[in-house]
């Protein structure tokens, strides 16, 4: 069985010839056909194209080709990316039919390293754009956790997390605005990599955000993210935001002292005060991380800031120019939530100054981060302060249940205690990040750390959540319906 | 959280998501020009001749 197998551990199975690609790639593909509407995480499974990919893997083990670790390797995209053999949905109506004749540079990124694309994975419509008030705000209906299918997988990567989650596919590129990598990741319990901003190509995704898309692995270990990252970093004369900087891990002696000697910024407010259900994990998290780190400082983010203003200004102005033409026209109707329909047409009326003014203010918070990385090289927070939202429920509901959350990834007006706003802040100081499980809340639903860092500092997020991930199995449990 | 209001209109009713999307709009634009920033602060740009 190559379900929930390790990157690592299926490139060893395809070198030592105990399997070809192709039948990796034909029993993924039909695991993902067969199981993968279970939780509504498919937009197309892409049978031709991975076994057309796989049988030129074979040829290039068969030659001694060692590439890359990715090499015969299966995966699934987020059917925001665009890739030739698939339709690109955006997870919304009014896009249903549309078909993009490209790879986007990460896919591509991805082939050449010889990965095996078999399956675009379901999202929230526009990746959330306008701000949606249901999960079934999705063209292949709400994303469906495999910890438990009543509640909600998150978004917007919804069917890449829990597409790896459910062990359909080894690892899965998402995308994050503002909590589309993060908040799935937490909910189905799987690691999440959110890269600096510019570190990788947006080139061939939907943009809903200019300046704050990132194109991101998802999967079930911080290793396996790093070799999927190592794939699509750097270049790309057609982004123009990217950075050219390349993602190499640290080697394990750099990650040994690196891990000994990290400064983990810490405020702690935020667990205190998270849903119940998913405080008792987030506690004892906390308290592994800090034996693995054990130089725990007290940061802050700043308090003064409007960090929820800010985001969703700058998403709201941007997504309303991006897609005037469909909020103009009568397609915008064919989206089911009326929130985010109403959310889309009123970020038209978002003012230049406004905008700018948020803009503004994010050159003074990346500034205040700067400040922040002088105390501390890393920051730890919740990756979300509650268990998956019930499946039905209003996700900015005025009244949740305990462990439930809203979905939202801006900050809520008003004080913040400790690093809540982390999501937010991150976003919009482009810094990277990586979320990780640290165990089960008291529904037996997953819960999950994240872990920020200053811009490019990848390689120690990544030996961080290595040297935990050593440590801890919280990683490796599998939903019990798996 | 969604807001307490005395809106009596259906929760999903797109007349009331309308004035409730415009009003946070104008909430958002309202902490934003109440924030301080030095005259000298520019946005980040990407834009490269």
């Amino acid at each position: 069985m190559t379900a929930f197998a390790s990157i690592a551990e299926l490139a060893e199975g395809l070198r030592s010839r105990r399997m070809s690609a192709v039948e990796l790639a034909t029993e993924t593909v039909d695991r993902l056909a067969s199981v993968g509407p279970r939780y509504n995480a498919i937009a197309s499974v892409m049978r031709s194209r991975a076994l057309r990919e796989a049988a030129a893997a074979d040829r290039a083990i068969a030659r001694g080709d060692a590439r890359s670790a990715l090499l015969g390797i299966p995966y699934g995209a987020k059917d925001l990316l665009a890739a030739r053999g698939a339709k690109t949905t955006w997870g919304a109506a009014p896009y249903k039919d549309q078909v993009i004749k490209v790879d986007a540079t990460a896919v591509a990124k991805l082939r050449r390293a010889g990965a095996v694309l078999a399956a675009k994975l379901a999202m929230v419509e526009l990746a959330g754009g306008g701000g949606y008030r249901y999960p079934s705000a999705s063209l292949q209906g709400p994303g469906l956790d495999p910890w438990n299918t009543g509640r909600w997988s998150g978004g917007s990567s919804s069917g890449s997390a829990a597409a790896v989650a459910a062990g359909l596919v080894p690892f899965a590129l998402g995308s994050e605005t503002s909590g589309s990598i993060g908040t799935p990741a937490a909910y189905c319990g799987i690691t999440g990599l959110r890269p600096t901003y510019g570190l990788v190509s947006r080139h061939g995704a939907m943009a809903l955000s200019w300046t704050l898309d990132k194109v991101g692995p998802m999967a079930r270990s911080a290793t396996d993210c790093a070799h999927v990252l190592a794939a699509i970093s750097g270049p790309d004369v057609n982004d123009p935001t990217v950075s050219g900087k390349r993602f190499r891990p640290l080697t394990a002696d750099a990650a040994r002292e690196a891990v000994a000697r990290v400064r983990v910024g810490y405020a702690g407010e935020e667990i205190e005060r998270a849903g119940e259900s998913a405080r008792p994990s987030l506690r004892r998290g906390i308290e592994e991380l800090r034996r693995v780190a054990p130089a725990f400082v007290e940061a802050r983010l700043p308090e003064d800031l409007p960090i929820g203003a800010m985001v969703s200004t700058i998403i709201g102005a941007e997504a309303a120019t991006i897609f005037a033409d469909l909020i103009e026209s009568d397609r915008l109707d064919l989206m089911p939530d009326e929130k985010q329909k109403a959310g889309l047409r009123a970020g038209m009326r978002i003012t230049a100054r406004d905008y700018l003014q948020a803009m503004r203010l994010r050159t003074v918070l990346a500034a205040r981060m700067r400040e922040l990385f002088r105390s501390c090289d890393v920051i730890v927070s919740a990756g979300r302060t509650a268990t998956a939202t019930p499946v039905e429920q209003r996700l900015d509901a005025a009244t949740l249940p305990p462990g439930a959350s809203a979905a939202r990834d801006t900050a809520a007006a008003g004080p913040r205690p400790g690093n809540v706003g982390l999501i937010p802040a991150g976003n919009l100081a482009g810094l990277p990040a990586v979320f990780f499980p640290c165990g089960l809340g008291t529904d037996g639903l997953p819960v999950g750390l994240q872990l920020v860092g200053p811009p490019l500092s990848e390689p120690l997020l990544v030996a961080l959540a290595e040297a935990y991930q050593r440590e801890t199995d919280h990683h490796l449990r599998r939903p019990p319906a798996t | 959280m969604a807001e307490q209001t005395d809106d009596t209109r259906d929760v999903n009713d797109p007349a009331r998501l309308a004035d409730e999307a415009r009003a946070q709009v104008e909430k958002h634009a309202a902490e934003l020009r109440a924030a301080n920033v030095p005259i000298e602060t520019e946005p980040p740009t990407t834009y490269r001749p």
